[in-house]
């Protein structure tokens, strides 16, 4: 099987917050691959830094205390960090594109649909008059909405919630972009447009193209429609591999306990097992593994040390100690 | 735009916190965000300059109130007269110190005033709505069609000249800037989860306006309480500069500056140093309320 | 035979629209539009729906936060459709409320005693200081947290912890029925499970009955008995958990548990997929509302609302397809 191209890479990303008192590492070293034409799932509470890892990649933090300290992005092999603004405005939109969790913030409620939509290919392309409102019609077509021609005319609040986040979407893809950066997409959906949403989104990727980097919560919906996952925790990816490894074999105790405490349709049990305690404070993160302290497995080298990201199976990578291979663990008893 | 930025910020606030780790109450956080700002540190250092002067000013004064001396009359700022004379030989600089207790009594007294009486008004009208809100905002409506000065010159117009008649007219006019702002906070909190959460405990009106109502406007109060010193302060400056309240001898800033320009051509300090205390005054109280403003903002609730 | 301690008939909660637009009177929201059903003593009655069905003011209905239009309300024996605020009060002993939202159900002004011992004092249920303090204390242990935590303010604490204090709120007054209104919705996955085990446990140490108000089937099967499944203003199935779970009646339900995703990879389910959207609540469909988006709709379904029909014992369903009548006509023709 030809190895699939990595349409997008993320090396040893640092994010910091720096406040008052305080540097908040929200991201800490992360590092990704997402492969051309498949989904990368990122799962993670709050906290975990997921979200921050997006606005990274998309080079949103302007206006926040967020910046981007160290690290690489690339684009298809092209470098999307380090290069003026400009250009990395241009990549918004174009190449590489977003969608939220609220679409009523995100859309503006002074346009009507088909006015936004075209405003986002001349940002990018410059087509005549009648080409872009074709296309904006095209896309929009494709997500499913009744009735498109009504629709290009209405303003965001005549529209329903699974409305909103169609045209979202359709925003995001209109100009076929190489990746398409997802957060929480479907999280204020109720379950029935949810399932619309995700079935959209997925024969879409066909059709375009497009790779997505799917940030969630949700472990059903990662089961549902992602190819590979990232499990985050405290800025750090703790473990990554292919969707039915995370699932069949998962190997961090974090992804374990995150598991076994989400009830299951049709399971029984009396009591969910749950994760002890809190996330912790992110103005004293412990020393050593930062999920030592709630962990079951924990012993005296997890709060000392932290682990590194070692290798269970193909492509499958943990970042604890119980799965470092046996000459590194020495010294360490489980 | 602070949303936002929470929603990315790692690790929820208190996520583990320990026995010993100091209690934040609100009103901590609030003095520390104030004391973050330096503009508004210095102004209430000013304040709290003129409160002490305003206390000690008699025991501390080179010359009397109304010491005559008509062989040194409007004279510039000289060693013995750090501020000059007026046209009866007075010492300007003493005058200027004692007339700082009453500005600041006739600002406290008439912005308590309005500040009650806009709270009480405000809180009836922003909680139980219908009639009471009716009637309260008409009124308040028709106050406010009204610059503030004219209406104060109306009352005292009607009343009588004095300064306690001052005192009346601008608690008259600061009253309805309260009720307005604490009708529109009540409104607002009335609706919030937590004190539908009280409602369904049982709990009695008065204890809602008293318990979680007031306590949420206390900040949108002490902010216009600050801010309408400033303007009441002016407006007794004004109403005396224009005959209509203090009467002389009184050292009040706005009658020594309205009998300053009689003699500008001789001696323009005779202007100028009442003019700028009112200047500084007003603007410390200004600045104090801006900085409270942001240090109270209930961005709080983190 | 377990008491009864909810009867809910025919209640209706509607609400007219605050604005009046330029083309005439805003209509009138029909958020729940004619609701029965029984609670039973120690049980946890799960309702369920998506956004609009109204499953959220049936909550605040019950507790009488917003005011019910038309209906029976008994609650443990005593009919409060039509109480005023003053008779609520003591009734307000029986029955209490969680809410969704951690952050903004308590006031960030007052510090965690004064949240918990709120109740405690409106009632007067302690003689003197000393006990209040106990009190509260012992409502903190409860909900696993602990005394030091008294003396701090909400924005100290994450979600979760909120949550329970919450929780501690509405047990100061030792009721005896809570409903809780989406209570870990707004809470992370981890946390939802500790807080889930948390009311599991209080039920069993305090003899309480719950309504369990949730978008989230999973959760809802896990801790209810029975459930409720809402749809614009109505019930669409109703009755034991297990038999709604393993065999769901109602079209609308059958769509609900196949959109649910399952975390497992390997489980390929197929869906039932509703056309359009939510209709609005002014303005429902007539005959039985779920028609326009039902596939399996029949002519009867757009005229004539469908009565509850009872296919197995404690198994109830508003539709149709289970009208014994209609079958045997089917069956004739």
């Amino acid at each position: 099987m030809a190895e699939k191209k990595k349409i997008l890479e993320v090396k040893h990303l640092h994010t910091h917050f720096i406040t008052d008192d305080v540097v908040v590492k929200a991201v800490d070293d992360v590092s990704l691959v997402l492969e051309e034409g498949s989904t990368l799932g990122i799962v993670g509470e709050s906290g975990s830094g997921k979200s921050v890892t997006a606005l990274s990649v998309m080079n949103l933090l302007m206006g926040t205390k967020g910046k981007v300290v160290e690290g690489e992005i690339l684009l298809d092999g092209d470098d999307i960090l380090n290069i003026p603004e400009s250009k990395k405005r241009d990549l918004r939109g174009g190449r590489i594109s977003m969608i939220f969790q609220e679409p009523m913030t995100s859309l503006n409620p002074v346009m009507t649909i088909g006015d936004q939509l075209i405003e986002c290919i001349k940002n990018h392309e410059s087509l005549s008059k009648q080409e872009a409102y074709d296309r904006a019609r095209n896309i929009l077509e494709m997500t499913g909405v009744p009735r498109v021609d009504k629709m290009m005319k209405e303003y965001p609040f005549q529209l329903s919630g699974g409305q909103r986040q169609r045209v979202m979407i359709a925003m995001a893809l209109i100009c076929e972009p190489e990746v398409l950066i997802a957060d929480e997409p479907t999280t204020a959906l109720d379950v029935t447009i949810q399932a619309q949403i995700l079935d959209l989104m997925n024969r879409l990727k066909e059709k375009i193209g497009t790779s997505i980097l799917f940030i969630t919560h949700d472990l059903g919906v990662v089961a549902e429609i992602c190819d590979q996952v990232a499990v985050m925790y405290c800025g750090r990816v703790v473990e990554t591999a292919d969707v039915y490894s995370l699932f069949g074999h998962t190997a961090h105790p974090y992804t374990q306990g995150l598991l076994a405490s989400i009830p299951k349709l049709g399971e029984k049990v009396e009591e969910l097992t749950v994760i002890p305690g809190n996330v912790p404070n992110p103005r004293r993160m412990p020393a050593g593994c930062k999920f030592a302290p709630r962990c079951p497995h924990a012993f005296e080298r997890c709060l000392q040390e932290e682990p590194g990201f070692y290798e269970v199976g193909k492509g499958h990578f943990s970042r604890c100690w119980l799965n470092a291979p046996d000459n590194e663990v020495k010294g360490g008893e489980a | 735009m602070s949303e936002k930025l929470q929603t990315i910020q790692p690790g929820a606030p208190g996520a583990a916190m320990d026995m010993h780790e100091e209690i934040k109450t609100p009103m901590k956080v609030m003095t520390q965000r104030f004391l973050k700002q330096r503009n508004s540190v210095i102004a209430l250092g000013f304040i709290l300059f003129l409160v002490v002067l305003a206390f000690i000013g008699p025991l501390i004064v080179p010359f009397d109130v109304n010491q005559y001396d008509y062989s040194a009359i409007l004279q510039g700022p000289s060693s013995t007269h750090w501020f000059g004379t007026d046209e009866f030989g007075r010492d300007l600089f003493s005058r200027i110190i004692l007339g700082t207790p009453i500005s600041l009594a006739v600002g406290l007294s008439a912005v308590t005033i309005g500040a009650v009486t806009g709270t009480v008004l405000g809180l009836l009208s922003g909680y139980y709505r219908g009639w009471i809100d009716a009637v309260v905002m008409r009124i308040c409506d028709t106050l406010f069609a009204f610059p503030g000065i004219i209406l104060a010159i109306a009352i005292v117009a009607i009343l009588g000249s004095g300064l306690y008649n001052v005192v009346i007219a601008v608690a008259v006019f600061s009253t309805p800037t309260f009720a307005r702002i604490v009708r529109s906070r009540t409104m607002a909190i009335k609706e919030s989860v937590f004190v539908k959460a009280a409602i369904n405990l049982g709990a009695s009106d008065a204890r809602i306006l008293f318990k979680h109502i007031l306590p949420g406007a206390i900040p949108d109060i002490i902010v216009q309480y600050t801010m309408s010193i400033g303007t009441s302060i002016l407006t007794a400056s004004s109403l005396s500069f224009l005959g209509m309240g203090a009467q002389p001898p009184t050292p009040e800033w706005g009658l020594l500056l309205s009998n300053g320009r009689q003699y500008i051509a001789t001696n323009i300090y005779t202007t100028i140093f009442p003019g700028l205390a009112i200047f500084f005054t007003v603007l410390s109280f200004n600045t104090l309320g801006d900085g409270l403003r942001d240090a109270l903002d209930p961005k709080l609730t983190e | 035979m377990a008491k009864n301690i909810l009867e809910v008939e025919d209640l209706k909660i509607y609400y007219p629209l605050a604005s009046e637009t330029f083309f005439g009177k805003g209509g009138v929201v029909k958020a729940v539009d004619g609701v029965t059903f029984d609670i039973r003593e120690n049980e946890v009655f799960g309702i369920v729906g998506e956004s609009g069905c109204g499953k959220s003011t049936l909550g605040r209905g019950l507790c009488r936060l917003d005011p019910i239009t038309e209906g029976r309300v008994v609650l443990d024996g005593q009919d409060i459709s039509k109480f005023d605020r003053n008779q609520m009060r003591p009734i307000r002993k029986t029955i209490q409320m969680i809410f969704q939202d951690p952050y903004a159900s308590l006031n960030p002004r007052m510090s965690i005693f004064d949240i918990i011992a709120e109740p405690i004092r409106i009632h007067n249920l302690a003689k003197n200081d000393k006990e209040l303090e106990e009190r509260v204390v012992n409502l903190l242990r409860r909900v696993g947290l602990d005394a030091y935590h008294a003396n701090r303010y909400p924005h100290e604490f994450s979600g979760g912890q909120r949550q329970r204090i919450g929780i501690a709120r509405a047990l100061a007054v030792e009721p005896k029925l809570i409903i809780a209104d989406e209570p870990v919705s707004a809470l992370d996955v981890s946390i939802q499970a500790q807080v889930l085990n948390l009311l599991n446990e209080l039920k069993k140490d305090l003899n309480l009955t719950y309504i369990f108000i949730a978008h989230d089937l999973s959760v809802v099967e896990h801790i209810s008995d029975r459930i409720g499944v809402m749809y614009l203003g109505n019930f669409v199935e109703a009755g034991d958990k297990n038999k709604i779970y393993k065999n769901p009646l109602h079209p609308y339900t059958q769509a609900l548990l196949s959109a649910v995703p399952i975390a497992d990879p390997t489980v390929k389910r197929k869906r039932i997929i509703l056309e359009g959207s939510i209709p609005s609540a002014t303005n429902p469909p007539s005959g039985c509302k779920f028609h326009t988006r039902c596939p399996k709709r029949m002519p009867i379904c757009e005229t004539v609302a469908p009565q509850r029909y009872e296919p197995s014992p404690d198994h109830y369903v508003y539709c149709h397809l289970y009208d014994d009548k209609l079958e045997a006509q089917a069956a004739e023709a």
